[in-house]
């Protein structure tokens, strides 16, 4: 009689702390869970916010006289001419801006991400990816999409900006 | 030992027992309820930063207008000049001060042009904190917010970026 109730005491115990572990598990689990999602809203602001902005200033961005970014696009996509002082086609020109603007920016900041110009009526693509980021991911991060028509000519050139992380 | 004896020795083993896991629950608890405490401070002041960010990025008396008309995604270079020198010359503009900290609070404010040449302004930096007068910490990760910056007089545009930090005490 005895012996059946210390088993039982037993059987007791086992069952609290089985209980106590799992809800242990539990709170554990929920509290980071929660505190992700929490991070998630600063980061995508941040990384909304910056996608966006930066291809809005990247477009406005004067290049020489009255000639501006969005008006190189256009150039490169269609005729490829040199249109500021220089021997630079607008291609080349476009590509060594670029570069020039995302080394100081994205590449000092360390961001992951996607920066892709895409011609529409060329086939041709300015692409460039950093670390995790790829053609197939770069849409999945913060996009900043710019579309720049070549008005009157027909077509268009898509710029994007995609953050990763 | 007697009948009486071995009962009382049991109960008095599951009062300690469940007394143990009280215990253990309450530090567990108080334990998880610190962690929560420190999460949520971090988010509100992520979330300050994010609102001081916005409140920044539209600041109107910064940005461009050409023919009566307000582009609050460019800012002018000259308002952005003359802005920096108002409320960093001390003493004479103090109700100025006032007036942005009570909208700014301890934060920093940058300018930074990229493109066509590097340049700086430094627009707003207050550090210290008004009741006690100590001098406070970055917090985090700055938002950095790529913007045009509009040159009146040469009219043209250059890529810059603004760089918003916050400031928040260190405790502890």
């Amino acid at each position: 009689m005895k012996r059946r109730a210390q088993m039982e005491i037993i059987g007791l115990v086992v069952i609290v702390l089985i209980v106590s572990i799992a809800m242990m598990f539990y709170l554990s689990y929920a509290s980071s869970d929660s505190s992700s999602s929490k991070k998630s809203i600063y980061k995508s602001y941040s990384h909304n916010e910056l996608a966006v902005s930066f291809l809005s200033a990247l477009s406005d961005t004067t290049v020489c006289g009255d000639v501006n970014f969005e008006d190189l696009v256009s150039d490169c996509g269609i005729r490829n001419r040199i249109i500021c002082p220089g021997t630079e086609t607008s291609c080349q020109q476009l590509d060594r801006i670029l570069v020039e603007i995302k080394n100081e920016t994205l590449d000092k900041w360390d961001f992951a991400y996607g920066l892709v110009i895409n011609f529409t009526t060329s086939q041709e693509t300015i692409e460039y990816y950093t670390y995790n980021c790829t053609r197939q991911t770069v849409g999945r991060g913060a996009p900043g999409i710019f579309p720049i028509a070549y008005y009157p000519t027909p077509g268009d050139a898509i710029v994007e900006l995609g953050i990763c992380g | 030992m007697k009948r009486g004896q071995i009962q009382l020795g049991e109960t008095i083993f599951i009062v300690i027992f469940i007394l143990l896991i009280i215990i253990f629950g309450i530090v567990f608890f108080s334990g998880a309820e610190k962690e929560e405490l420190q999460k949520q401070q971090v988010k509100y002041a992520e979330l300050s930063t994010v609102s001081l960010a916005q409140y920044a990025t539209s600041l109107a008396e910064l940005s461009c207008s050409k023919k009566g008309v307000e582009d609050l995604s460019c800012y002018d270079v000259r308002k952005l000049e003359a802005f920096a020198n108002l409320l960093n010359d001390s003493e004479k503009i103090d109700i100025t001060r006032e007036y942005y900290f009570t909208q700014l609070g301890n934060a920093k404010l940058e300018v930074e042009q990229i493109y066509p040449y590097p340049d700086y302004i430094l627009l707003y930096d207050n550090k210290i904190y008004p009741e006690t007068g100590e001098f406070m910490q970055e917090d985090g990760k700055p938002v950095l917010v790529p913007l045009t910056l509009y040159d009146p007089v040469t009219r043209q545009n250059a890529f810059g970026v603004m760089t918003i930090t916050k400031y928040t005490r260190s405790i502890g």
